[in-house]
C-alpha cells in the first residue's frame, strides 16, 4: 500500500506512449490526475490537449448510440485557469494508468488544479463515457516506472 | 446571423475547396478501396468536406448551407453532381470562375477547411459514419432511398456539433 504523494486533480506533464501499437508523443502533454489506486499503486490519468487547428477536427467525433462526446472542453477562461494557458480538451475515450512511484511529483510543476467546476465536470463526464462505451483495448494503457523515466529523460 | 441566409452552388462551393488546394495534395486522384468500393481520395475528402460543413452549418444556424441533398454512400454522405463529376471539376479548376460568397459563409467555409485539412480520409468517413441520418438511410439499397434529409436532425446536430462549434468560432485561424 503506497502513500501517494500526487494527488486527484493535480497536472504531471509527461511524454506518454498512446496506444499499445506504439505512438508515443514528441512533447510533454498536461495529464490531469483521476484516479489514485493505492492498493494497486497506480495513477489513472486523463490527457489534455490545447485545442489548435492541427486537432479541432476531433471535436467532431460523437457516439451517436450513446449520445456522448470522447472529448470535453476545458476553456482556459471563466475562471481562468493557472494550469493550461489556451483553451483545451480532454480526450475521454482512452484508459492511461501508470505506476505510480517515489519521485513521480518532480513531474508536476505544483500543485495547481483545475478549477473546481471545471475539475469535476470533466470527471463526471469521463465516468459517464467510460460506463457507456468501450474503451477499444489499443488504448487502454498501462506505464510502468521505467517505460515513464525512458520517455521522459 | 439572422434571418434566412441564401444556400450556396454545391459546385460553387466545390471548387472554393478545391482553389485552396493550391499543390493537390488533398483533392488529388489516388484510388483508394473502402466497404468494398474503390474511389478517388479526394473525391471522397471533398464529399466529406461539404457534408459536415452542411451539417455543422445546420447545428449554428437550423439552416442549409449548401443548396443540395446528400445520399448515403457506404463510405460517408456524397452529393451527386460532385461525386460523378470530380475528375471533371478537377480538369477545369483553373478555368472556374472566383465566387464572392457572403463574408459569413466565406470565413465559415475557410475555417471548416483549415479545421478538416489534417484529417485523414478514413477519419472523414468516421465522422461522417457518427450522423444518424447517414446511418438511416445507407440502409436502404436503391439510390433514390439513400437521399439523406440533413434537416431532419438539426435539434441532434446542435448537440453533436456543440464542442466543434465552440472551438471553431475560437479558432485563430493564423495558429497552424
Amino acid at each position: 500500500m503506497m502513500n501517494s504523494i500526487v494527488r486527484v486533480g493535480e497536472i504531471l506533464h509527461i511524454k506518454m506512449r498512446f496506444n499499445n501499437t506504439g505512438a508515443i508523443s514528441k512533447t510533454r502533454h498536461p495529464y490531469i490526475i483521476f484516479k489514485v489506486d493505492g492498493k494497486n499503486s497506480v495513477l489513472e490519468i486523463i490527457q489534455l490537449d490545447s485545442i489548435k487547428p492541427k486537432n479541432i477536427k476531433r471535436l467532431l467525433h460523437y457516439k451517436t448510440r450513446s449520445g456522448i462526446s470522447p472529448t470535453f472542453i476545458v476553456p482556459v477562461s471563466n475562471p481562468q485557469e493557472t494550469v493550461i494557458c489556451k483553451d483545451s480538451f480532454a480526450q475521454l475515450d482512452n484508459k492511461f494508468t501508470i505506476e505510480n512511484f517515489v519521485g513521480i511529483e518532480k513531474f508536476r510543476r505544483d500543485t495547481d488544479k483545475l478549477s473546481d467546476k471545471k475539475l469535476q465536470s470533466l470527471f463526471a463526464k469521463y465516468k459517464e463515457y467510460h460506463r457507456q462505451e468501450f474503451i477499444d483495448e489499443n488504448k487502454q494503457v498501462y506505464i510502468t516506472k521505467e517505460e515513464l523515466l525512458s520517455l521522459n529523460r | 446571423m439572422n434571418g434566412v441566409i441564401n444556400m450556396l452552388n454545391v459546385i460553387d462551393v466545390a471548387n472554393y475547396f478545391l482553389k485552396k488546394d493550391k499543390n493537390g495534395e488533398l483533392f488529388n486522384t489516388r484510388p483508394m478501396t473502402r466497404n468494398g468500393r474503390t474511389f478517388y481520395e479526394g473525391n471522397a475528402r471533398l464529399n466529406k468536406y461539404l457534408h459536415i460543413a452542411q451539417n455543422v452549418w445546420i447545428a449554428k444556424t437550423g439552416q442549409k448551407l449548401i443548396d443540395v441533398d446528400f445520399y448515403a454512400y457506404d463510405n460517408g454522405s456524397v452529393a451527386l453532381d460532385v461525386q460523378e463529376n470530380y475528375q471533371m471539376l478537377l480538369k477545369n479548376i483553373s478555368k472556374a470562375t472566383q465566387i464572392n460568397f457572403p463574408k459569413c459563409q466565406k470565413e465559415f467555409l475557410d475555417r471548416i477547411y483549415i479545421a478538416l485539412r489534417s484529417a485523414d480520409v478514413d477519419e472523414l468517413i468516421d465522422i461522417d459514419h457518427e450522423d444518424i441520418e447517414w446511418a438511416d438511410k445507407n440502409k436502404n439499397y436503391t439510390k433514390e432511398k439513400q437521399k439523406m434529409d440533413c434537416l431532419r436532425l438539426k435539434e441532434q446536430y446542435k448537440v453533436q456539433y456543440a464542442n466543434f462549434i465552440w472551438a471553431l468560432d475560437r479558432m485563430d485561424v493564423n495558429d497552424e
